[in-house]
């Protein structure tokens, strides 16, 4: 059946966003980096939860749709909590990159453990 | 439709993940939210979609410029009152040239003299440029040669790297008008 040979793709392709935040977070060399790839980790995983309750054919969840057609609306009420969250732990580590900056002059994760030790 | 917007997702990482400067990578993520807005529009979700395409697409990469313009920012406070610090003058040439070493922004505030732990305490102030009050002429000059009528005192924290960074270039090059002070941090109560 090739609707499901699709899905799984799918499934697959968000597996791999989240892998490659995951990898880019590992081989990031400034921390401005590891932020972003951290800000692409949590869209893939959001993508995950949507395309969990997701079937083809189906409507979003406002009122005049019938409840049988429309898609689950619960894990959409939890991914906007995650965006907003999102949004304020970016800047609350870039605030923290800013102080790490004027204390140790680089941004480069090698030299601070250098400049550490 | 869908795997096509999540293949281009996808390219929009290694892009992200391989570009040499961050400006590029801030816009690509911008462009990344962007497309992961449309998917979450395919997947049915219009309420997330424009939560992302208001947060993630603008006000985050916002955020991200904000703050790599702000961490290039060398702030000095001139204490001084007089035109120590003016453009063109000693001081303001050795701390211009330093920052350009450093590749820093160089920012001059002129603020009314409060207490200086208090200011490093609570600002982002990496420098207190001051008049040298008790300065009798044996002091502990880096180099004292030529008699003046006024010396000042750059002061700052110890635990600062580029405050090193100063001293050492202070040392290297010595000039008669100028000394470092360090001052210790009080331990934050707030």
């Amino acid at each position: 059946m090739p609707t499901t040979i699709l899905n799984h793709l799918e499934t697959f392709l968000i597996l791999a966003i989240i892998l490659s935040g995951f990898v880019g977070l590992a081989t990031a060399k400034n921390i401005i980096r590891s932020i972003i790839c951290l800000n692409i980790t949590q869209t893939g995983i959001i993508l995950l939860f949507l395309s969990l309750v997701y079937e083809p054919g189906m409507l979003p969840p406002v009122l005049p749709t019938p409840t049988q057609s429309m898609v689950d609306p619960t894990p959409e009420a939890l991914v906007i909590t995650t965006i907003v969250i999102g949004a304020a732990i970016t800047s609350l580590a870039l605030m923290m990159s800013i102080k790490i900056f004027h204390h140790y002059g680089t941004l480069d994760w090698k030299e601070l453990a250098d400049r550490e030790g | 439709m869908r795997i096509i917007f999540l293949s281009f997702i996808l390219l929009v990482i290694l892009a992200i993940i391989f570009s040499k400067s961050t400006l590029r990578a801030i816009i690509l993520l911008s462009v990344f939210s962007m497309i992961s807005s449309l998917m979450y529009y395919l997947y049915q979700a219009p309420d997330v979609a424009m939560a992302e395409l208001a947060i993630g697409a603008a006000i985050v990469p916002l955020i991200y410029v904000i703050s790599i313009t702000r961490q290039k920012k060398y702030i000095v406070v001139n204490n001084t009152q007089d035109h120590f610090l003016d453009h063109g003058m000693a001081g303001y040439m050795l701390l211009a040239h330093f920052c350009k070493q450093q590749n820093l922004d160089l920012v001059i505030l002129d603020e009314a003299p409060t207490q200086e732990t208090f200011l490093f305490s609570r600002k982002d102030i990496d420098l207190i440029v001051d008049v040298d009050k008790d300065y009798h002429g044996q002091d502990e000059l880096i180099c004292s040669t030529k008699p003046s009528d006024k010396r000042y005192v750059f002061k700052g924290s110890p635990s600062s790297y580029i405050f090193h960074a100063l001293v050492e270039t202070l040392q290297q090059d010595p000039c008669s008008f100028a000394r470092i002070m360090s001052i210790e941090e009080e331990e934050t109560h707030d």
